[in-house]
């Protein structure tokens, strides 16, 4: 067999297998619970691509549009997620010393991992992307080509962001690596590669929801909307193919078949940029990144503090320790900030002023609330892992003269001194943006001490049954039924309220019971954590007694 | 043809560290400093030296894992740096750390270096059958390595090691975690790797093993290669010493 397909293999093999110790029962109730909210997501998309059916019926155009910010949010998605999954396979893996003693070139090596990042990328794409350009096909009965071409838009969506993000960090990583403090650097880069990314995203938001409709903002707005069809060229010409829109001045059938290929002409050309960058700096790259940093270090000196302070200080520096571990700890605290000025700034434009729109206003006001309660969920990562990031230097915690109870609270103050201010700002900007006295109290009542109880049913859940059997830290984060299973209860808590509240506008209830019936859902959200909380912690003796080393 | 020659040619050496020398932090700190020694086809060679002597990050350079940047490693004639993947056919290694293949089983483990490096079928359950027997792994074999305690993980790594039957096994402690039984075990078939005319290379802080199977020995110090020589030489040559007092009054100056 080819080293190349062997690679792929084992890689696939030795990360998506269920741990041995996860019974039937476990795995079933995480293929439910995924399947309820991925159910959920692809609905509500539907949805709202079937309340645009008319739009779409009369203007080819918009349809072009639609179909153009699926890709892009796809590309999005990918690149988000795509590069810190990349860095984490191509440089920061432990398993880059074994690949490197096998007799394999470091190129096959690299196309391998970076294969298995396309196809996980891919299989994302295409299960959420796929069934909502189905149903825009249906709805706008477009021709028999675009449900073909759909597919494999699609499989090579992910390809661009990827390659993108792979030809940025080839460089990037092999200068980190010759630097002091390897992982803070590249952990600082990816997040200034973020923030101006979301910058730039966020100011295309802020033009288009312009509430001022005058040549000059229109004109802004088109120049923007040109510039990032520009800037995402690849990704324009595939819509247009799909959506047999003529180009370069053909006929259509002449016209897709060149929009296709310009695609695939730009992806093939980055893929070779990118085999030479791999043969170039690839290997020394990520050998100079898994090298041990044997640098003099200064003379430091003794400082004492309480124990508790101690132990959230050790909480902070063993989650900052590998660059991977903090990417999914840190960077991933930043999204509910980023969402809520995106979802504000979505509502302000379509508010519209007038007596009669109050309703609507009423419900286009409420639903960033619930959206920001279900990505609160990502706030939770570094708690929902922590004892399982503990890893065999467990026994060291359990061999200190400190009781659980004080552990516990360290971790708990630790994570919640992160979550609290994102999630007050979060609140604060939605709040400040679409100004609501009754919606100011209720949500920052009901939001921010949501994001605490998450917190501690996160470390106690975590406490409860931690995966400590692990030879790669990043084993303790991914596949962990704790992270999972915590975001999916909250992501759940917040769609549900999303799904009442649409279901309850459309049957017209009066405002005053469609937001009574929202805040009861928000609240109930706080309430079941908080009572799932005081039964958990009741217990922490017993969970931590029990755990084996 | 000329792969053939470098293989035929008994005398040459099957492992060449020539000037090699690896330094960290913009080359403030060296880890090895200019180290130079050959070894020999059917030896035992024992690499010895304090802790952060230098010993993994050699071994590390040895087996590609760490880039040469000063020097050249040849195995078997075949530069580690510019004919990678011909050196690296050549040896097989078993590292400090425990194998990151965690789910998949010990059988899963073999299959997948035996593909790699090209192992047909029969050889894989040839050389598996005699080795579990011998490290009393046989029940664990289709378990999970996730379920493994670090010294079974240490016996599996072993057995990958051999699978393609190398002309050099490079072994990184290895005695760490393995009970009694199977360190005698693994002495044993390290003699008869040599005793098929091929060569072990270890490095190793239980001195007592390497005087009893080590034809040659090399200690290093700071990165600094301090002794280098046949065993009962080096004995000689210091007054009938043990290898600890040896060791003791060599890497003594070094370690700080």
């Amino acid at each position: 067999m080819n080293n190349y397909i062997i690679i792929l293999k084992a890689l696939f093999k030795n990360k998506f297998r269920f741990s041995e110790s996860n019974s039937k029962g476990k795995k079933l109730a995480f293929f439910l619970l995924f399947g309820l909210v991925y159910l959920m997501v692809v609905a509500f998309a539907v949805s709202v691509i079937v309340l645009l059916k008319d739009v779409f019926l009369q203007f080819t155009v918009i349809v072009q549009k639609f179909y153009f910010f699926v890709l892009m949010s796809s590309a999005v998605v990918v690149l988000f997620f795509g590069i810190i999954h990349l860095i984490s396979m191509l440089y920061l893996s432990k398993d880059t010393d074994f690949y490197s003693m096998l007799p394999v070139k470091p190129s096959t090596v690299f196309f391998a991992k970076l294969s298995y990042v396309y196809l996980c990328e891919a299989a994302i794409v295409l299960a959420i992307a796929f069934p909502v350009l189905m149903v825009l096909g249906i709805v706008a009965k477009m021709w028999v080509w675009y449900y073909i071409i759909t597919i494999l838009t699609l499989l090579i969506v992910p390809v661009f962001p990827l390659v993108v993000a792979a030809i940025v960090a080839v460089p990037v990583m092999l200068i980190a690596s010759k630097l002091k403090n390897r992982n803070v650097i590249s952990l600082v880069f990816y997040m200034l590669l973020f923030g101006l990314f979301f910058s730039a995203y966020i100011y295309f938001i802020y033009l288009s929801s312009s509430s001022e409709l005058t040549a000059e903002s229109m004109t802004a707005m088109l120049n923007a909307m040109k510039a990032v069809e520009y800037a995402l060229y690849p990704y324009t010409v595939l819509a247009n193919a799909v959506c047999g829109i003529s180009m370069y001045g053909l006929n259509m059938g002449a016209s897709t078949v060149v929009a296709a290929g310009v695609f695939v002409g730009i992806s093939a050309a980055l893929l070779v940029i990118i085999w030479f960058l791999a043969k170039l700096m690839y290997a020394q790259s990520a050998k100079a990144n898994n090298q041990t940093d044997n640098s003099k270090a200064k003379v430091g000196e003794f400082k004492s503090t309480t124990s508790m302070r101690a132990l959230i200080k050790r909480e902070y520096i063993s989650s900052l320790r590998t660059t991977q571990v903090a990417f999914q700890c840190y960077v991933v605290l930043l999204l509910p900030v980023v969402m809520s000025i995106i979802l504000s700034l979505m509502t302000k434009s379509s508010i519209v002023v007038g007596e009669d729109m109050e309703y609507i206003n009423n419900y286009l006001r409420i639903i960033p609330f619930c959206t920001l309660c279900a990505i609160l969920s990502t706030v939770g990562n570094g708690a929902s892992t922590t004892f399982s990031r503990e890893g065999t230097a467990f026994a060291s915690l359990k061999v200190l003269p400190v009781d659980i109870e004080t552990v516990v609270k360290a971790k708990v103050a630790a994570w919640t001194m992160l979550a609290v201010p994102v999630t007050i700002v979060s609140v604060v900007i939605i709040n400040a943006m679409n100004f609501d006295l009754a919606c100011m109290f209720l949500s920052f009542f009901s939001l921010v001490p949501i994001s605490v109880v998450f917190i501690i049913f996160g470390v106690l859940w975590d406490l409860k049954a931690p995966s400590l059997k692990w030879t790669d830290p990043m084993q303790a984060i991914k596949h962990n039924m704790h992270v999972f299973g915590g975001q999916m209860i909250m992501m759940t808590g917040g769609l549900i309220s999303i799904f009442v509240s649409t279901a309850l506008f459309f049957v017209e209830l009066q405002s005053a019971v469609i937001n009574a019936v929202f805040w009861a859902l928000i609240y109930s959200v706080l309430v079941i954590f908080a009572v799932v909380d005081f039964v958990l912690y009741k217990k922490v003796n017993e969970f931590y007694s029990r755990i084996e080393i | 043809m000329q792969e053939k020659d470098v293989i035929s040619n008994s005398s040459a050496p099957i492992l060449d560290i020539d000037h090699v020398s690896m330094s960290y932090a913009n080359g403030s700190v060296r880890a090895v400093d200019d180290l130079s020694f050959s070894l020999k086809r059917g030896e035992i060679f024992g690499f010895l030296g304090a802790n952060g002597a230098g010993k993994t990050t050699t071994l590390k350079m040895v087996t590609g894992i760490l880039p040469v940047k000063s020097g050249s490693i040849k195995v078997c004639g075949h530069d580690i740096t510019f004919d990678a993947i011909e050196a690296k056919r050549n040896f097989g290694f078993v590292p400090d750390s425990p194998i990151i293949f965690d789910k998949y089983t010990g059988r899963e483990y073999i299959d997948f270096l035996g593909d790699i490096y090209g192992v047909e079928k029969s050889r894989r359950e040839s050389v598996t059958a005699e080795l579990l027997e011998l490290f009393s792994l046989k029940d664990a074999f289709d378990k999970r390595i996730s379920g493994y305690s670090h010294g079974m993980k240490q016996k599996i790594a072993i057995i990958g090691s051999l699978i393609h039957s190398p002309d050099l096994w490079i072994l990184d402690e290895p005695m760490m975690g393995l009970d009694p039984q199977s360190s005698f075990a693994l002495k044993e078939l390290m003699k008869k790797h040599k005793a098929e005319g091929k060569t072990v290379f270890f490095s190793t802080h239980v001195l007592d093993v390497a005087e009893k199977i080590c034809d040659r020995v090399a200690i290093i110090g700071k990165g600094k290669l301090m002794l280098c020589g046949d065993m009962d030489e080096i004995k000689r040559a210091k007054g009938d010493e043990s290898l600890e007092e040896i060791f003791l009054s060599v890497a003594g100056e070094t370690h700080e």
